[in-house]
């Protein structure tokens, strides 16, 4: 599997706190890494510098073999990058189907009645996000990724506040994007979850990220065990 | 330069008009307050205080699809912030011409 995305050695600080000092990411095509982390570790300023939505102070950002030293979102999006946000990816001045048409008629890819049956929100096409649960609207804006069809998903917190079953769903629908090719990288803190999903663990912690491999080798590293996991 | 999709640029559109009328609404209430310092007020403005009003359109317009998330979305499929300012300041810039050829006739 090769790297989709490579963002190298980052840093970013907020203010006079560094948030990121020299942290790393390697996203494979068909694999799913999850991006594991205490709170403010810098998991979600990671993915935003990932996705070019926030600038980082230093370090290199590569998306299908072609540096970005300053990356924007709207220009790695053409290029088959799609970012989910913690919250609020959709708009409440249109409907979900309009959603959905907005990006098939911008992409011309895929069926709305399908990637709707798939994540299961077929009945709630026709409502707008605010009228959506927590869970359904997870669904919703997982149904618009599914059809644009990304060739890397970033996704933060996508299980945060999921009931499981419908964390279930999304899992399932990272492995269908995975399948087809797609680099897939979830953070949480859902642990069983993320690993239960992941192909590949990273851990985030004191601005820096450690590659530990598959989701077994993860749990036997006793360094991560002890700081993150909290197990004996 | 992306341009947005139709769906979406009509709801800029109708949203840069309403800001635009609130903008006006609001230098006319100012206008008013301050008749004494700066003389009589008039619906007409000079040239530069119309591009002005317009490129204020413009933001507001941007900031309001920033709080709507429409900013992100559209980042997604490929769209800069700088359609969506030009998008919000037509109204603003046609409601200004029309004004000018208004109070010139």
């Amino acid at each position: 599997m090769s790297d989709v995305l490579v963002v190298d050695c980052v840093g970013k600080a907020y203010g006079e706190r560094k948030v990121l000092t020299a942290a790393s990411l390697h996203c494979a095509g068909g694999a799913i890494t999850a991006l594991l982390g205490r709170n403010g570790a810098g998991k979600s300023t990671l993915l935003e510098i990932a996705a070019g939505w926030i600038a980082a102070d230093y370090g290199l950002i590569q998306f299908k073999g072609e540096r970005y030293p300053r990356p924007r979102l709207h220009e790695l999006a053409t290029r088959g990058v799609f970012y989910l946000p913690d919250h609020d990816l959709l708009s409440n001045a249109f409907t979900i189907r309009r959603h959905l048409e907005i990006v098939q008629r911008r992409f011309g890819a895929g069926s709305i009645d399908d990637v709707a049956s798939i994540t299961g929100i077929a009945n709630r096409l026709d409502q707008r996000p605010r009228e959506l649960s927590g869970g359904e609207l997870r669904r919703a804006e997982l149904a618009v990724a599914l059809l644009r069809a990304p060739e890397c998903l970033l996704a933060d917190e996508p299980y945060r506040g999921i009931a499981p079953h419908d964390a279930e769903t999304l899992s399932h629908t990272f492995r269908r994007l995975a399948s087809a090719g797609c680099a897939v990288v979830v953070t949480g803190h859902e642990v069983p979850t993320l690993l239960d999903a992941a192909d590949h663990i990273v851990w985030c912690t004191a601005g820096t990220t450690y590659d530990l491999g598959t989701p077994a080798d993860a749990c036997a590293e006793w360094r991560f065990q002890r700081e993150y996991l909290g197990s004996p | 330069m992306i341009a947005p999709d139709p769906l979406v640029t009509r709801a800029l559109l109708r949203r840069g008009a309403f800001l635009w009328v609130g903008t006006r609404v609001l230098f006319g209430f100012a206008s008013l307050l301050t008749a004494g310092v700066f003389g009589s007020p008039s619906i007409g403005v000079a040239p530069h205080t119309a591009i002005g009003l317009a490129c204020l359109v413009g933001v507001l317009g941007l900031l309001e699809a920033r709080r709507r998330n429409e900013h992100l979305f559209l980042a997604n499929l490929g769209v800069s912030q700088w359609p969506i300012w030009l998008i919000s300041v037509l109204p603003a810039l046609l409601g200004e011409c029309l004004i000018a050829l208004a109070i010139q006739w």
